[in-house]
């Protein structure tokens, strides 16, 4: 049996979360088109001669979502999740880099495409996806590591029940290296509601806090009570004894943007700006289950003062930066908008003082196409932090 | 004879102004619709030019805005006890802004206290100025905004206004007219205020009938009554010449800190207000039998107004001979208060009808009350005697002042010049004298009452929370019951069961379980009824917990808050709120989320805190906000707990001391210090 990808992720957050409708919005030509990554993504010959700036386009009957991008040292390293067989939905985790190249109609460069991670057969991360990676220092099995991925896994062929896994690597590319044989966040049944079909724990984002083994790993957790963004900080400088404080829930107030009478925070990606002691965060809005793919048609980018994280006094919370919706998109086409990342360096670290780069994905409408899972690719948005 | 006005009932009504931010408005009296409008031709109807205020008292507001909510409030009473407003059309008062520019509600009172005044969004009045002119003003959020160097004759049609909060009182016994604000909102004001009358008709067809008359000379003082945190609010034009002696300064001669009012004496005064004269009467005595004020330059009173402002009358008391600030030349001499953590002292009032109030002392602090500003008020000559003063007396009149809650601590006798004389104390607290301490009142049915603060001195603590309900000394059979056997509780409709068990440190802990469904689906368990617990500027719940079960259990608590106005609502949890809890086998500390309401994790024991801010009132409930739920002077009338049967049947767990915590615990992992505020470092448990 192949692998479903984490799609059913949205579709369960559709089961329970209140929705709004939605105008439907035709796509038309422009950029990405019907199909963004075209008849032939890659050009005439992929991966040869020919270089294409820009990120990567999914090739026919595959997708892109779930990405974290980060630069390290004048490098950019593009983790995703795709499907490995083409009109399957078996996800892997992949990798590319990208180097930048001044000149007119250039840019940053992508290289192809490596498996990073695959989900194990009859593990608990039978079906991952999901990644997250950061630069630090962690042993594992007497030997250091230099990086750090966070991903989420279930056995769950219905794609509930998630926990959240850890791999380390000598580099972005590989090879990795599964930290044990157990999740690090695991599902538990018994404090969940609805267990059978709740998703559990997904869209692990890692800060590596202090740069060196102090790793903040938020996660978004979704039950029957909604979803909900906690984070755990681990001592990961020896994953054979690492060592996690409690789980603490992320604030819910504020400006936070999405339709839920109680705010909710639904997959959402974090970075810090340890300067400025404050944490971003870009999220989706509650999914739209009114046209199918039940996927978030909105994302806000927030921060919100470091401190507010440690107490449950009531600060000023969240403040919204910016939200987006499809009018952002080339020509308004696209009705979904989700799954977002902050471009942030190797720590998951951003500056505060100057702009940020938002990665997110697009999807067209089952009633566009009825391949339109194998539409997801990717977007980017430019801001000002301030 | 002591005539204060009821403090208690301008906060309590005020405070229903200022939470609504409307009243409903109740029209009265059928009245013609008024003519008047801005290009009405009058005759002005009082004096003007220099004749204008020549004996108009003048009020002056707080100099900045209060961070407590105060009513500051001005009444000027009629020439005749009442007169019949029930034909008034108009009522006109001749006032002139001297500086600032505030907002009031205005209004007529009548004899019962009732108000009819300016409550209508959008209603008009007007004001006429000496020239002749008229300006239409708006009322908004109950008032009238003035402008500084208005000056003339404001002009409120009868039908313009309503009676407040529904209450309908009688416009034929008016007594006086009023202006009131909230100091939180309005300062750096004074206004003037002069004759006032009303018009049965429209003006010049009908001719002003006055009935405040200040045109020709100055009226008593006795005719104007202000409670304003200035203490030098009101002045008559005869005073405008006196100067005002300094505040003494003198080091803060009473305890400090957390232990500063143990055994202190809290004076609740009765909730409700007397319809005739009930004199309350506070009755100290001192260490030593008899006290030798002669050569005393000030009592020194350590005092808190908790809740309310009531003119209290201090006095000094040998054999029943009385000295005291209600002897008539005391009237209008100075009264000072230095907070415990004060530089210098400030005036706290002049003595008014006999009575100190002191609004400005809402916090712990000294009374400085000069010798000089009592006097021989009562008694037996032969016992006039200030060499054997053998108690400390105050007096209030609940017809006016009730619902007040005041304390009084140690008592002290000041010689010499303030700053280089002798301080000396007469009552010294550091133990229980209790016995020292009485109540009385004229009326026994509506009396007030006598409480210690032995609370936070003796009061179970662990670390910074309070225990204020636990297991200790219950049995199975302890809890409130209203139906099933022993130990099976029936509340609200489901069963439920209330064990005995033993926490996690040996010690008598309670265990719940809701045990069948029935009514409504939910069991409750009384666990405080009527005990007033204070938990007020706390931050939120304390307590042990333990989930007996094998899944995740949620429960609620029922919790009435009482405030100091008598209003009483319900208050519970609702879902998406974060929380503590500190689980002591793993010694982890976890930031949780209510689901939907207070929920223990599966395998969870330990402590849990929930912040109040996680409280909501309840949708049926009325009468108390959120601001105020465990706000100064609120109490925790009822305890219950509640548990959802339908959703969590036969899932024990068990919970210990309850109480209030007042340090919000920190985060902590291993590279983010809590600072000393982890949770068992807060409990006092590491």
């Amino acid at each position: 049996m192949k692998k479903k990808n984490l799609l059913a992720i949205f579709y369960a957050l559709a089961m329970s979360i209140a929705i709004g409708t939605m105008a439907a919005c035709a796509p038309s030509d422009g950029p990405g088109g019907e199909n963004p990554g075209g008849e032939n993504p890659g050009g005439e010959n992929p991966g040869g001669e020919t270089t294409v700036y820009g990120l990567p386009v999914a090739e026919r009957g595959h997708y892109i979502n779930n990405s974290d991008l980060f630069e390290d040292d004048g490098t950019r390293w593009l983790f995703y999740t795709t499907n490995e067989t083409s009109g399957e939905e078996d996800n892997v985790i992949a990798v590319r880099k990208a180097v930048f190249e001044e000149g007119a109609d250039k840019g940053w460069a992508y290289g192809e495409e490596t498996i990073a991670l695959r989900g194990g057969d009859g593990s608990w991360d039978e079906y991952i996806g999901s990644a997250s990676v950061v630069k630090g220092s962690f042993e594992y099995g007497d030997t250091e590591y230099g990086w750090l991925m966070a991903y989420c896994g279930t056995s769950q062929a219905g794609e509930t029940q998630f926990s959240i896994g850890l791999a380390v690597a000598q580099s972005p590319d590989g090879a990795w290296t599964k930290v044990g044989t157990q999740p690090i966040i695991a599902f538990d049944e018994a404090n969940t509601g609805s267990a059978a079909t709740a998703v559990g724990n997904y869209a692990p984002s890692l800060v590596n806090y202090d740069k060196e083994s102090g790793i903040r790993l938020f996660y978004t957790f979704a039950d029957s009570y909604g979803h909900f963004a906690k984070f755990v900080d681990i001592d990961a400088s020896d994953l054979d004894a690492p060592v996690l404080s409690g789980e603490a829930m992320v604030p819910n107030n504020g400006e936070i943007a999405g339709g839920d009478t109680v705010a909710m925070f639904p997959n959402a990606d974090f970075a810090y700006d340890a300067t400025g002691g404050t944490f971003y965060a870009v999220k989706d809005y509650s999914p739209t289950p009114s046209q199918a793919p039940a996927f978030a048609r909105r994302i806000q980018l927030l921060s919100i003062a470091e401190e507010e994280l440690y107490t449950t006094d009531l600060g000023e919370g969240w403040a919204g930066i910016r939200t987006w919706d499809n009018t952002d998109t080339p020509d308004g086409m696209y009705e979904r908008l989700y799954g977002a990342c902050i471009v942030s360096d190797a720590y998951g670290h951003t500056d505060g003082a100057s702009g940020a780069e938002i990665i997110y994905n697009v999807c067209m409408l089952e009633a566009d196409t009825d391949d339109y899972l194998f539409t997801q690719n990717l977007m980017t948005f430019e801001i000002d932090y301030q | 004879m002591t005539k204060t006005r009821t403090k208690a009932l301008a906060l309590m009504l005020g405070a229903g102004i200022a939470l609504s931010g409307i009243c409903a408005a109740f029209p009265a009296v059928t009245v013609d619709g008024n003519a008047l409008d801005t290009s009405t031709q009058m005759t002005y109807p009082f004096e003007t030019r220099e004749e204008a205020f020549r004996y108009a008292p003048t009020f002056t507001g707080v100099s900045e805005t209060t961070q407590d909510l105060h009513w500051e409030f001005i009444q000027v009473f009629l020439d005749d006890a009442t007169a019949d407003f029930s034909k008034a059309k108009y009522v006109a008062i001749q006032m002139r802004i001297e500086q600032g520019n505030p907002g009031f509600t205005v209004g007529i009172h009548d004899a019962s206290r009732n108000r009819y005044m300016t409550v209508t969004d959008g209603n008009k009045a007007y004001f006429l100025s000496e020239d002749g002119t008229i300006q239409e003003m708006s009322m908004l959020n109950t008032e009238l905004a003035f402008k500084q160097g208005m000056s003339g004759t404001l002009l409120l049609p009868m039908d313009q206004l309503s009676w407040q909060e529904g209450k309908t009182g009688d416009l034929t016994k008016i007594n006086s007219v009023y202006f009131t604000h909230n100091s939180q909102y309005h300062a750096g004001w004074k206004i003037s205020v002069g004759d006032v009358g009303i018009y049965e008709g429209e003006p010049d067809a009908t001719a002003i009938r006055k009935l405040a008359d200040c045109s020709q000379a100055e009226r008593a003082k006795s005719k104007y009554h202000v409670d304003s945190v200035n203490p030098d609010c009101m002045k008559m034009p005869s005073e405008s010449g006196i100067v005002e002696p300094e505040p003494p300064e003198m080091a803060y001669p009473f305890r400090t800190g957390e232990e500063a009012d143990t055994w202190a004496a809290v004076w609740q005064g009765p909730v409700n207000g007397d319809s005739s004269q009930n004199w309350q009467t506070l009755t100290v005595k001192f260490d030593q039998a008899t006290v030798d004020f002669s050569e005393a330059s000030y009592l020194i009173i350590q005092y808190y107004g908790m809740v309310s402002a009531p003119g209290i009358t201090f006095g000094l008391e040998n054999k029943g001979a009385r000295y005291s600030v209600g002897a008539a030349e005391a009237d209008g001499k100075p009264v000072y208060f230095m907070g415990e953590n004060d530089a210098a002292s400030v005036k706290a009032a002049n003595v008014t009808n006999g009575a100190v109030t002191a609004p400005g002392a809402n916090k712990l602090g000294a009374m400085i009350i000069p010798m000089d500003s009592m006097a021989w008020q009562s008694g037996e000559v032969a016992n006039r005697d200030l060499t054997a003063i053998d108690t400390l007396v105050l007096t209030t009149n609940s017809q006016y002042n009730y619902n007040y809650r005041i304390m009084i601590g140690e008592i002290g006798l000041y010689t010499g010049e303030a700053g280089s004389g002798t301080f000396t104390k007469l009552l010294d607290l550091s133990s229980d004298k209790s016995d020292k301490f009485a109540v009385t009142s004229d009326l026994e049915a509506n009396r007030g009452s006598l409480s210690f603060i032995e609370a936070d001195a003796v009061r179970e603590t662990m670390g910074d929370a309070t225990i204020d309900i636990k297991g200790e000394g219950k049995t199975d059979s302890s809890f409130s019951e209203e139906g099933g056997t022993t130990g099976n509780v029936l509340i609200n409709g489901s069963y439920g069961s209330l064990k005995v068990v033993k926490d996690s440190y040996d010690e008598d802990a309670m265990q719940l379980t809701a045990t069948g469904i029935t009514g409504d689906g939910y069991t409750a368990f009384t666990l405080s009824d009527g005990e007033d617990i204070d938990w007020a500027n706390r931050k939120g719940v304390s307590f042990w917990a333990r989930n007996d079960s094998d899944a995740e259990v949620s429960f609620n608590f029922e919790i009435d808050c009482k405030v100091a106005s008598g209003a009483r609502s319900r208050f519970n949890i609702l879902q998406g709120n974060r929380y503590w809890l500190y689980d002591v086998n793993t010694g982890k500390t976890t930031i949780y989320m209510t689901r939907p309401t207070a929920t223990l994790p599966a395998g969870f024991e330990g402590w849990v805190r929930i912040p109040f801010s996680a409280f909501e009132r309840a949708s049926w409930s009325s009468g108390v906000s959120k601001e105020e739920f465990m706000g100064e002077g609120s109490v925790v009338a009822y305890l219950g707990i509640s548990v959802s049967a339908a959703s969590y049947l036969n899932q024990s767990f068990s919970i210990n001391n309850i109480g209030a915590y007042t340090t919000t615990p920190q985060f902590s992992s291993s590279f983010v210090d809590a600072g000393g505020k982890t949770i068992p470092e807060l409990l006092g448990l590491i």
